[in-house]
């Protein structure tokens, strides 16, 4: 098990740092931990998909941006009648990605598939434009974020300072992973799973309803998405154009973890993030977001299956 | 497949100026009347006060033509699905600024402009030995490595072109007409020739093209240089048309949906396609700006549009058409 070991390691590097009282250091890692954590729940959903289904869904940035947006607009909507559990709203939201997923998968993807890959990016490379452009016009270009009663709660213990909601974060990545990799290791529906994206054919054969399991797997990462969406959400500032800024990353990290492996995924969003925050620390906010881009194009032309990727062909 | 491949065979045997004779169009009279009737009405009347003439209009076409040209000739005739034109067209727009504005001489800068987004389609090169998919993800991310490296390397947002390198309109009309006539002719002579052929036959089918002895990264590579040439010239052309340059619009994703958009209406791996694609284009933005004012409603728009075409006819809307032709000629015993 990998995640252990990569939690284990920043702990002790936390650790390490408040011994000898590097109080920015620590901040820095918690920092990169936290956001570590968000772009790993946006990432696994990308990498489910392409993993399972060899589709490139290049919708999923602004699939979490949408999921944000309906959080905000369910947000509004409680100030209105605020007897409604704000839970609610979040799980409406997540079910609502879900649901467009089916649409996507069912509607628009499976019957082009047989035409290879061009017709599927093709498809969802309108979809990032519909969906940008429909953003654009219901919420205007204006920065938004989404402020509840929990956004002002802060800890600081020792001189580090982290947000309640970042450690809701933290705690949100590693039950979700934990989740998809029980299911996937553990039960009938993960093997399934791994049977179709190791051998459709083969998998069909042995009387799996491929089809069906690529489905599901898709809707679990629409919801992945809208899981991400509400936590990015709520963290962060977003406007209708964060979409593909978040594919981008996202692109980064299951290009450098290997497209379709979890623990890689995990893995290497927690070194995009580090990267990416201490270079914005030490030299310039936008740099850090560059460096993410110059691994992404190194990686992606050197070593395309990742560093902790198995080979793809 | 097979008759490409045929073709690449026959050609072998020709000499080289039969091998020019012959990749240029037949001139009839009747050709010949209308090419010159059209040159008239493109290059005298635009000079002429008497009739109104819509030469902005016109430009804004021939840069849309140039794009959707070059972006079927790669991403159509060799199948590289390339979703990052945007870059190519942004380069040329922003190193053409930067070479006028270090005070170059303006006809070198208008070709080192375009030149530099052919250097940058070289960086492209190592990803065609990737599955395609790699290619896509690689392109949809170049503008955005571009625009972010750029614009903190030159640290510009705004520039505006100095007034001693500005032209009047008309010459930019000009200069666009010759870009429309450089990129559909060069394709087309380029379709005819052994080039065209094999380039096609990669298209079709990468590995027998391989097995045919077709040098794959050649012909690749010189395509998506090629294409890249001609969007960075759209680039310089438009951003001297527009005498602003502002990096965030010229590496718009709309600058990568437009050429997409345009090649697969009017058919994607077809000559006339991307022309007739860029005609109702531009017939249709006209027509939804003025019906539905803000750029958004156009963008989802062209979006559910492309989404259709890619779901229903994924060889674009002429595919629908080619679909009669092969079932007559099919008949035909062909």
């Amino acid at each position: 098990m990998i995640y252990p070991i990569i939690l284990g390691v920043l702990t002790l590097a936390i650790v390490a740092a408040l011994l000898v009282k590097q109080t920015i250091i620590v901040q820095l890692l918690l920092i990169s931990l936290v956001s570590g954590s968000l772009f790993a729940i946006a990432a696994s959903g990308l990498s489910l998909t392409y993993g399972i289904q060899k589709v490139m869904n290049v919708a999923h940035g602004d699939l979490i941006i949408l999921g944000s947006y309906l959080l905000l607009s369910f947000t509004s909507l409680s100030s209105k009648i605020p007897e409604i559990n704000p839970v609610l709203f979040v799980i409406l939201t997540i079910l609502i990605l879900g649901i467009s997923g089916v649409f996507l998968n069912v509607v628009l993807i499976e019957p082009v598939k047989k035409y290879g890959f061009e017709p599927p990016i093709l498809i969802t490379f309108g979809a990032l434009i519909f969906i940008e452009a429909v953003l654009q016009l219901i919420y205007g270009g204006d920065v938004r974020g989404i402020t509840i009663a929990y956004s002002s709660i802060n800890y600081v213990v020792d001189g580090v300072f982290i947000q309640y909601l970042g450690l809701v974060t933290l705690v949100t990545c590693l039950i979700t992973f934990g989740l998809i990799e029980v299911v996937i290791s553990k039960t009938d529906l993960g093997r399934a799973i791994r049977a179709s994206s190791q051998d459709a054919e083969a998998a069909e054969f042995l009387g799996i309803n491929v089809k069906k399991i690529q489905l599901i797997a898709f809707v679990i990462a629409t919801m992945l998405a809208g899981e991400a969406g509400v936590l990015y959400g709520l963290t962060q500032d977003f406007t209708p154009t964060t979409g593909p800024t978040i594919l981008i990353t996202i692109l980064a990290i299951i290009v450098l973890g290997g497209i379709g492996s979890l623990s890689g995924t995990f893995v290497s969003s927690m070194v995009i993030s580090i990267i990416d925050v201490v270079i914005s620390y030490y030299v310039n906010a936008g740099i850090g977001y560059l460096a993410t881009l110059i691994i992404f194009l190194i990686v992606i032309v050197v070593k395309p299956t990742g560093i902790f990727g198995r080979s793809l062909r | 497949m097979e008759e490409a491949s045929g073709n690449v065979v026959v050609l072998r045997k020709i000499t080289l100026p039969n091998k020019l004779m012959r990749s240029l169009p037949r001139l009839t009279i009747a050709k010949f009347l209308v090419i010159g009737l059209l040159t008239l009405v493109l290059l005298i009347l635009p000079t002429s006060s008497v009739i109104p003439f819509p030469i902005e209009t016109l430009l804004l076409y021939f840069i849309y033509v140039s794009l959707s040209t070059s972006w079927n000739f790669v991403g159509g005739f060799a199948n590289l699905l390339n979703l990052g034109h945007a870059a190519f067209f942004g380069i040329g727009a922003f190193f053409f600024t930067i070479y006028v504005v270090a005070g170059m001489p303006y006809l070198i800068s208008i070709f080192l402009g375009a030149g530099t987004s052919t250097l940058f389609a070289l960086v492209l090169i190592p990803t065609f030995r990737l599955k395609g998919d790699y290619f896509a993800i690689a392109t949809l991310v170049l503008p955005f490595v571009l625009e972010t490296a750029l614009v903190y390397t030159f640290n510009i947002t705004t520039e505006s072109l100095p007034l001693s390198t500005r032209l009047s309109v008309l010459d930019y009309y000009y200069m666009s007409c010759a870009l429309m006539l450089f990129s559909t002719g060069s394709v087309f002579i380029l379709l005819r020739s052994r080039y065209g052929y094999a380039l096609r036959a990669i298209g079709e089918d990468e590995e027998a093209a391989q097995g045919l002895g077709i040098k794959i990264l050649f012909y690749k590579s010189s395509a998506l240089c090629l294409s890249a040439f001609i969007a960075g010239f759209a680039g310089v052309v438009y951003v001297q048309y527009l005498t602003l340059l502002l990096p965030k619009f010229m590496f718009d994703l709309s600058w990568t949906l437009l050429p997409v958009f345009m090649t697969l209406i009017g058919g994607i791996r077809t000559q006339w396609g991307p022309i007739i694609g860029a005609i109702i284009y531009g017939l249709l933005s006209q027509y939804i700006a003025v019906a539905l004012p803000g750029s958004a409603y156009s963008l989802v728009i062209f979006a559910v549009i492309i989404i259709l075409i890619a779901r229903f006819a994924p060889g674009g809307l002429a595919s629908i058409a080619f679909r009669f032709q092969k079932d007559i000629e099919s008949s035909q015993g062909r």
